[in-house]
């Protein structure tokens, strides 16, 4: 029997599968292809390990490549190991021992007496014994360096000089470099925008194919941020990433296409930032950690915001993961508005606020008689005061028993002012910013505990009196108490705090100037949320604890202002301790002393205040963490940030590069 | 009306000078807008991508009526088709060699242009060559030689088809393209360059001797007989690497070396597995369709298996996901057992599994986290995925990747670089070469089907084979599935792969041609077989020796396959 007659036959359409199928994969084939070439999924990826091509750089920095006489460059060896015993732990040990036994310090010593610290050099046997002598053997240290990373490019260098010349006949180490070497590196790291300050300084740039950050000091660290990872380098990527995709030219594929991303211009001083992360260093205590927030009080641009133990912009390459486990000073959190703390003193304001509203029920300008009902409260040491005070002079000197007192009265009108301030509610730095992620801050919180709190029932008092002095439940960072305070000092008026000033766009990669200027983006949102009469007389209060004899601030640092060429120039000083030139500018606050319950530490300090009193330009808030009084800690660095931040909205901004040259620099519309 | 037409009709009537202004202004500023255009596509700098852009388009244009083709076929006689497409696709590869490519290295490369050194090859010296250029311009020439030497034995001995030839040299073009210029040192991949123009040349001698009819029947008619002998023979090539082999890369002995040449058995292996299966299939096929007895099941388990246990023991997956694929494949459309399908996917994926769960062999493991998350696990596929992402839409010009910095680019990792330098759209045009080969098999194997099905189920086994090898090897390259170490057919580096696949397409042909008759055309357009013995018919055909295995009454010539007009010459030898 013969099989093929006795098999069945398939339908004729069956061949239709492999001809469906093969053009199936084929399809899925070329989907695939399309999204690795032209989507480019993991465009994010792309590393910039530049380190090795910084090795060519220092052949030409250190002249260890020297002119040859006739147009060319050639080796100097000697200068490498020379370089080398400099600049490589090995080095330095083998210079160090060549020292040691020119100075005869190793006469007699064998290899079994060395001393310990010269045991590395023992262990890599650069170390021999002959007649009794140590000797170095140098012609295998030389080995060793050439086989280094460093020494091995110095040989490929070495080895092709002739090539190391470009058209231009420089000596060029990046072209070389890129030829040459076995680094891995992409055509398509492409540039991103970049970072300038409010002055137009610059805070990151680009440079040679990777982000140039020698401008990202520690005082604005956690405002700029690190690509993908967190600041306005995360949340603006859209704007900062480079655009690869640009109409005709991307069409017929051709060259020059690749644009730079948007340059920002941030709302921060980058100068007076600086400035505030040093006020952090405290004679007598050391380095503490904390932050300040400087606000201009119209706009809402946060002049600065600097947090304590920020990282160099830097130092980070390669060490990240170090910063990311320090769990002793947490370098990559933002106190300034990701860590919370009880507000302590400062959130009398507040109460103030809510007495004002409710006149009738807390009669806040009548002069009352402390009393001793909520005095046994913790955290209360204050004793009674024997003349009776209105509510203004409670909060210039902080009267801890008047506060509990009325905190009491008013029950849960303290928790809706609360709310309206903008407790239990988040802020959006970048709130209606082109382009921009979300950028939410911690949620500041009050009366928000694990315990219910009864505001009409006697027995929670005690916990009541104890929220209306800043503790327990109530929770806030510095972003939210200068916009507290900017509120007040701006009649009321609660204006959205800004980040990002400017924007513009960014040149084609082959150029290096960008002749545009910056336009300005909006300010932010601003809605009313306390009555003009209210602001006033809390703007009053206020005023006091900077002006009045007995305030808690009237003995810190006051503002002056001097003339240096018909300018003003604000600064801060201990009152009285100025020439008589200098103008006093009255300021206006509020200090506080944040117990935490911690034993053994002191408590934290903060301050929040905006100047000058009369006229409110800018506003601050300060917390200084396990210092101690606000006004000893945290006034000081408050004071520095008002002048700071008086001078900054003076000072007129630095030209930028290229722009003298272009006359009529147009600004581009659509932002 | 409506209101369009009244809004046009009213600014057409418009004659005032305002409008007129208005109108010229906008025209200026279109015009100057193109101009700078054009400009900018002139300028010196965009040169290489220019020509870039025209030579791709070229390329589009020549693939896109060679498919055409293979769906219907013009008035176009085949063999004139055939030899304006072959001289078509040499002459463009010209213009990508000898143009494209020293434009790319004088960009990439200015000190270096000019001066190759072949010294540390002694081995292969090119005496004449004294420059880069000469060099670029003697491949191409040995191309040319090897292609002409192609196209002369198919029409000798087996003129079926006319389409498999160019898509195959379009191929075989684009790997010397690449693989010429792709090096950091420029004198060891012109060297991989040079040999794989070497082995075409080698390649289609070989293609000569097995497409011959004197061999071609000599070798079916023993593959005929003795099918276990080649069993025998393929697992003995593979085993023997254990003995005699050579490691080549990564440590595991998988070539053998035979004087200056190395050979990668594996290659040979595939096809000779595959008819094994397919003459296997065929003879059981009736067991496998209508009875439930296990014995023939078990005896083709133990068939596959005693191949892939050797391959698994040499810790080479690719040839044995290839393999399977193409046994089941082979399998299902033999039998048409959904039913063992299923089964066997279940248990291959069971197996799978447990091998990545106990990580034994590790490799199966790595290769699947390389796969998952190659930015974690795996440096060479991170290179690759940032090199195919250089290259966007049109790729960088040649010579201008950086394509040279990835691991084995030369022959794993192939189509990356296609897709670094040509772009996608190079990328496109391979692909698509590729499944209209695999298509043009397809109908092939339709075709013979009716003559003499072992022979159909071998020719779809060894069309999918390239297939299936080929989606696998893109597919790993483009982080779709994980990647084993084959070759890409025709285009990789590699002379025992490409002189193998040469083989292949000899035997593709010369089964076609075994089972096709010269034709006559009637003068209505139909056509006849001519029922007369094969060789009287054919005086260019060599008596074959051992009677062929189909009998002359079961011929009857495909519908599709010979509408296509490819199977049968019209107008032959009356």
């Amino acid at each position: 029997m013969n099989p093929h007659e006795e098999r069945g036959e398939l339908s004729g359409y069956h061949w239709l599968i492999p001809l469906f199928s093969m053009t199936g994969v084929t399809l899925l084939l070329l989907a695939g292809a399309f999204r690795n070439s032209v989507l480019d999924p993991f465009s994010q990826n792309y590393i910039e390990d530049f380190a090795h091509q910084r090795n060519f750089e220092t052949f030409v920095e250190q002249g260890l490549l020297v002119d040859n006489g006739h147009n060319g460059v050639k080796a100097d060896w000697d200068a490498f190991y020379r370089y080398t015993r400099s600049a490589f732990k090995l080095g330095q040990q083998v210079a160090a021992f060549e020292q040691a036994s020119a100075a005869g310090a190793l006469q007699g010593v064998t290899l079994k007496t060395l001393p310990g610290t010269w045991q590395p050099l023992v262990k890599k046997r650069l170390l021999s014994e002959q007649d009794g002598q140590l000797v170095l053997n140098g012609e295998a240290y030389h080995q060793r360096m050439l086989k280094t990373t460093f020494g091995r490019h110095f040989l490929m260098a070495a080895n092709n000089t002739h090539r190391l010349i470009n058209q231009a006949g420089r000596i060029s180490a990046d072209e070389f470099y890129f030829r040459e070497t076995n680094v891995f590196s992409v055509t398509r790291v492409l540039p991103r925008g970049a970072v300038y300050d409010r002055h137009n300084q610059l805070i990151v740039g680009w440079d040679k194919g990777r982000r140039e950050r020698s401008g990202l000091h520690e005082g604005v660290f956690h405002v700029v941020g690190l690509p993908y990872r967190s600041g306005i380098e995360q949340k603006m990527e859209k704007a900062l990433a480079p655009k690869p995709h640009r109409g005709l030219h991307d069409l017929a594929g051709l060259r020059g296409r690749d644009r730079r991303g948007d340059d920002l211009q941030l709302t921060v001083d980058s100068e007076l930032s600086a400035k505030l992360y040093d006020m952090f260093d405290f004679e007598k205590k050391g380095r503490l950690k904390g932050a300040v927030v400087l606000m201009d009080i119209e706009s809402g641009h946060l002049l600065a915001s600097v947090s304590s133990n920020a990282p160099h912009g830097e130092t980070v390459r390669g060490n990240y993961d170090a910063l990311v486990r320090d769990r002793k000073h947490k370098p990559l959190l933002n106190r300034a508005w990701d860590e919370l703390h009880f507000p302590g003193s400062t959130y009398k304001t507040v109460v103030a606020a809510a007495m004002l509203e409710q006149e009738a029920l807390t009669q806040p300008f009548k002069r009352v008689q402390e009393k001793r009902t909520y005095l046994k409260i913790r955290n209360n040491r204050n004793k009674v005061r024997k003349k009776p005070i209105d509510m203004r002079t409670a909060f210039a000197v902080s009267s801890n028993t008047y506060f509990a007192e009325k905190g009491v009265l008013l029950g849960h009108h303290t928790a809706d002012m609360a709310g309206r301030l903008g407790f239990n509610s988040a802020c959006d730095l970048t709130l209606g910013v082109k382009d921009a992620k979300p950028w939410i801050t911690a949620t500041s919180s009050a009366y928000r505990g694990q315990q219910q709190v009864r505001f009409d029932k006697r027995g929670d008092h005690r916990l009541v009196a104890q929220f209306s002095l800043g503790q327990n439940q109530i929770k806030s960072h510095p972003l939210h108490m200068a916009t507290l305070i900017a509120t007040v000092a701006n009649d009321g008026v609660f204006v959205d705090p800004r980040l990002i000033k400017g924007r513009r766009r960014g040149t084609l990669v082959t150029e290096t100037h960008n002749p545009a200027a910056f336009s300005q983006l909006q300010y932010g949102e601003t809605r009313r949320v306390l009555d003009s009469t209210t602001a006033r007389y809390l703007r009053q209060a206020c005023r006091g604890t900077m002006n009045m004899e007995r305030g808690t601030g009237f003995y810190g640092p006051q503002i002056y202002r001097g003339t240096v060429d018909g300018q003003p120039i604000y600064s801060s000083a201990k009152r009285g301790s100025k020439a008589a030139e200098f103008v006093l500018i009255p300021s206006a606050g509020k200090t506080g002393t944040a117990q935490h319950g911690q034993k053994g530490k002191p408590p934290h300090s903060w301050f929040i205040g905006y100047a000058p009193a009369d006229n409110p330009k800018v506003a601050v808030a300060v917390v200084v963490e396990y210092a101690g009084y606000g006004s000893l800690y945290a006034l000081p660095i408050g004071m520095e940030a008002l002048a700071g931040g008086l001078n900054s909205l003076n000072q007129e901004p630095h030209s930028l590069a290229g722009e003298t040259e272009q006359v009529a620099a147009e600004s581009s519309p659509d932002f | 009306m409506n209101r369009l037409e009244q809004a046009l009709a009213y600014v057409s009537q418009r004659k005032s000078l305002w409008f007129k202004t208005l109108l010229t202004g906008i025209a200026l500023y279109l015009l100057w807008q193109i101009a700078l255009f054009t400009l900018l596509v002139l300028s010196a700098e965009n040169r290489p991508f220019l020509l870039r852009a025209v030579l791709q388009t070229l390329e589009i244009i020549l693939v896109l009526i060679l498919v055409k083709r293979i769906v219907r076929a013009g008035p176009t006689a085949p063999e004139i088709f055939e030899r304006r497409y072959l001289a078509a696709t040499w002459v463009l590869f010209g213009l990508w060699l000898c143009v494209m490519v020293p434009m790319g290295f004088e960009i990439r490369d200015p000190y270096l242009y000019g001066t190759a050194n072949f010294d540390p090859y002694q081995h292969l010296v090119i005496p004449m060559i004294t420059g880069f250029r000469g060099y670029l311009f003697a491949v191409w020439l040995m191309c040319g030689i090897a292609t002409l030497v192609l196209y002369g034995v198919k029409k000798r001995w087996a003129d079926v088809d006319e389409v498999l030839l160019p898509l195959v040299c379009h191929l075989i073009f684009t790997g010397i393209l690449i693989l010429v210029r792709l090096g950091p040192d420029r004198t060891k991949t012109a060297m991989i360059g040079w040999n794989q123009a070497v082995f075409f040349l080698i390649g289609a001698v070989a293609f000569g001797i097995i497409i011959s009819p004197a061999v071609r029947e000599r070798l079916m008619n023993f593959a005929d007989r003795y099918p276990y002998i080649l069993l025998i023979i393929t697992i003995a090539l593979i085993g023997g690497t254990f003995f005699f082999g050579t490691a080549l890369s990564g440590g595991r002995k998988l070539w053998y070396r035979v004087g200056p040449l190395t050979i990668q058995p594996i290659e040979i292996s595939k096809i000779l597995f595959v008819y094994v299966v397919a003459a296997f299939l065929e003879k059981k096929a009736y067991t496998f369709q209508k009875s439930r007895r296990l014995s023939s099941l078990i005896s083709l388990g133990v068939m596959c298996l005693s191949l892939f246990l050797v391959l698994l023991l040499q810790k080479d997956l690719g040839p044995i996901m290839v393999l399977v694929i193409v046994c089941l494949w082979m399998f299902v459309s033999v039998s048409g057992r959904i039913d063992l399908l299923a089964t066997a996917l279940l248990a291959i994926g069971t197996v799978i599994g447990l091998a990545f769960w106990f990580k034994q062999p590790s490799m199966v493991y790595h290769r699947i986290m390389d796969f998952v998350d190659p930015l974690q696990y795996s440096s060479q596929m991170t290179y690759a995925l940032w090199t195919q992402a250089s290259g966007d839409l049109w790729g960088t010009a040649l010579g201008m990747s950086r394509a040279y910095k990835v691991p084995v680019i030369e022959s794993d990792y192939i189509f990356t670089a296609i897709l670094a330098e040509k772009g996608w759209i190079g990328a496109a045009v391979v692909l698509t070469v590729f499944w209209a080969f695999s298509i043009r098999g397809i109908q092939l194997a339709r075709f013979l089907v009716k003559g003499h099905s072992r022979d159909a189920t071998f020719m779809m086994g060894v069309v999918m084979v390239l297939f299936v090898q080929q989606v696998v090897i893109v597919a790993g390259n483009l982080n779709m599935l994980p990647l084993s170490g084959l070759t890409l057919p025709f285009v990789s580096a590699g002379g025992s792969s490409l002189v193998v696949n040469l083989g292949v397409l000899a035997l593709m042909l010369g089964l076609v041609a075994r089972h096709t008759r010269p034709a006559q055309i009637t003068e209505t357009g139909q056509v006849k077989s001519i029922p007369m013995p094969i060789a009287a018919a054919n005086p260019t055909r060599v008596e074959p020796e051992f009677e062929p295995s189909v009998r002359d009454d079961e011929m009857v010539l495909g519908g599709r396959a010979f509408r296509a007009g490819s199977a049968v010459k019209p107008g032959g030898h009356a």
